[in-house]
């Protein structure tokens, strides 16, 4: 019956389009770089850490879309992982002296769960702070208290109370003529059509 | 002195000050660590060292108590380069704990924490006071007696204590915000806690976002309720005209 979509003043548009977070998919060459030098570092363990660091660089995918973020990696053992911004509760960027140099950065991202560890390590992204930032404004509790607070639940916005109200103020003129009717006839027996 | 740090702080590429989240323009306030937290950080140094010196001294009264065997000459090798390690790094980890001292900063927004430590591994937290549970002042003899404290901040969830040793209690803990060396705590609990009652509906079970997301429109659901009545009400009044 109602013609227009029916958008609330309290509802938000999606912030800012940011599309070239929407663009990263998977991770910068330089992670290939930054994976080198830390399988160097373990030593005799040298051949292992740099395959497992290769399978991962190469399967790691990034998907940024309105509602969250989904990883995933591994070729033998696949982990996706999925997170809503809204769960998002702290932002961690770390980086190293050698992360430093060659522009990247870790970007841990927790939610209320009770792991120590991140629920997901986003490696491999230079716009580190720009993907920070982006986050920072989806994260649980940053959105405008003032306008969230607009739309009530039950309060029916603006638009559509005129709406309302006359289609009750009809009811309510439908009622008194029945009323009308009753008092005028017998009631006897109604009989239902 | 504060020349070399900052040539050293360049050399190993240690960003500056954190900017402020976006969107807390005017309400941001920057904290460092007061200058007591520095001698703190110096004192935890030297017993440090004084530790490490015993050791040293320790071995090497074990080693000149070896008697002779053919491999003798790598025990002395090993000596040698453990006292000139020891040596070395006295002047690197004294540069490190000025840097770190140095390069700390805590931000208080109005919606968020940021805190910004580390010298070798730069670490910046960001947390929304929305997930904040509780804030806590911790303060033991030494902070006492330099009238310094800890701030803690909580968010949601687990988080195991002590796996990473007890000096990095941040990165053992990620849903703790340590604002370390403070020298008026209580005044940022206060403004903390005062931020965090301005945020209706803080903690978890409360909805994220504006109300009736999902849900029709609530306007759409009272002129439907509306019209259901005036259907009803007019097959009524039609019925009892036709009786």
């Amino acid at each position: 019956m109602q013609e227009e979509p029916m958008f609330g003043e309290g509802r938000e548009p999606p912030p800012s389009p940011a599309r070239s977070i929407y663009a990263i998919e998977r991770p910068d060459p330089k992670l290939w770089t930054y994976y080198v030098l830390r399988a160097l570092l373990a030593g005799p363990g040298f051949p292992f850490l740099l395959a497992y660091l290769r399978f991962r660089y190469r399967s790691l995918r990034y998907r940024f879309d309105d509602e969250g973020i989904s990883m995933s990696w591994g070729v033998l053992f696949r982990r996706e992982i999925h997170l809503t911004y809204a769960r998002i509760q702290d932002i961690h960027l770390t980086r190293n002296v050698v992360e430093r140099q060659l522009g990247l950065a870790r970007l841990e991202i927790q939610t209320a769960s009770g792991s120590s560890t991140a629920e997901m390590t986003l490696e491999g992204i230079l716009e580190v702070e720009v993907v920070r930032d982006f986050l920072y404004a989806r994260m649980r509790g940053m959105q405008d208290p003032d306008s969230s607070g607009k739309s009530l639940p039950g309060a029916p916005p603006e638009a559509s109370a005129g709406e309302a109200v006359r289609i009750l103020r009809e009811a309510a003129g439908e009622i008194r003529r029945i009323r009308e009717l009753l008092e005028a006839g017998d009631t006897g027996s109604p009989k239902t059509s | 002195m504060s020349r070399v740090l900052h040539a050293v702080g360049r050399l190993l590429a240690v960003p500056g000050p954190p900017e402020p989240p976006p969107g807390s323009e005017g309400t941001a306030r920057v904290f460092r660590a007061a200058p007591p937290f520095y001698r703190l950080l110096l004192l935890r140094w030297g017993v440090r060292q004084i530790g490490g010196a015993v050791g040293l001294v320790a071995s090497l009264i074990a080693i000149g108590h070896v008697p002779d065997y053919p491999f003798r000459w790598l025990l002395d090798i090993a000596e040698t380069l453990g006292v000139m390690g020891f040596v070395a790094q006295v002047p690197f980890t004294l540069l490190l704990v000025s840097l770190d001292y140095r390069y700390r900063w805590y931000i208080v927004t109005d919606r968020s924490l940021r805190i910004r430590e580390g010298i070798l591994t730069v670490h910046e937290q960001t947390l929304g006071f929305a997930n904040v549970q509780n804030v806590s002042i911790r303060r033991g003899p030494l902070q006492q007696l330099l009238g310094i404290s800890d701030l803690e901040v909580r968010t949601a969830g687990g988080g195991t204590t002590g796996r990473h040793g007890k000096g990095d209690k941040l990165r053992s803990d990620p849903h703790l915000g340590l604002l370390r060396g403070l020298d008026d705590a209580e005044t940022i609990r206060e403004l903390i806690l005062e931020r965090l009652r301005r945020l209706k509906g803080s903690g978890l079970g409360d909805p994220d976002d504006a109300p009736s997301e999902d849900e029709a429109d609530p306007g759409d659901a009272w002129i439907a309720g509306a019209a259901e009545l005036l259907a009803a009400t007019r097959e009524l009044r039609r019925s009892l005209e036709g009786s």
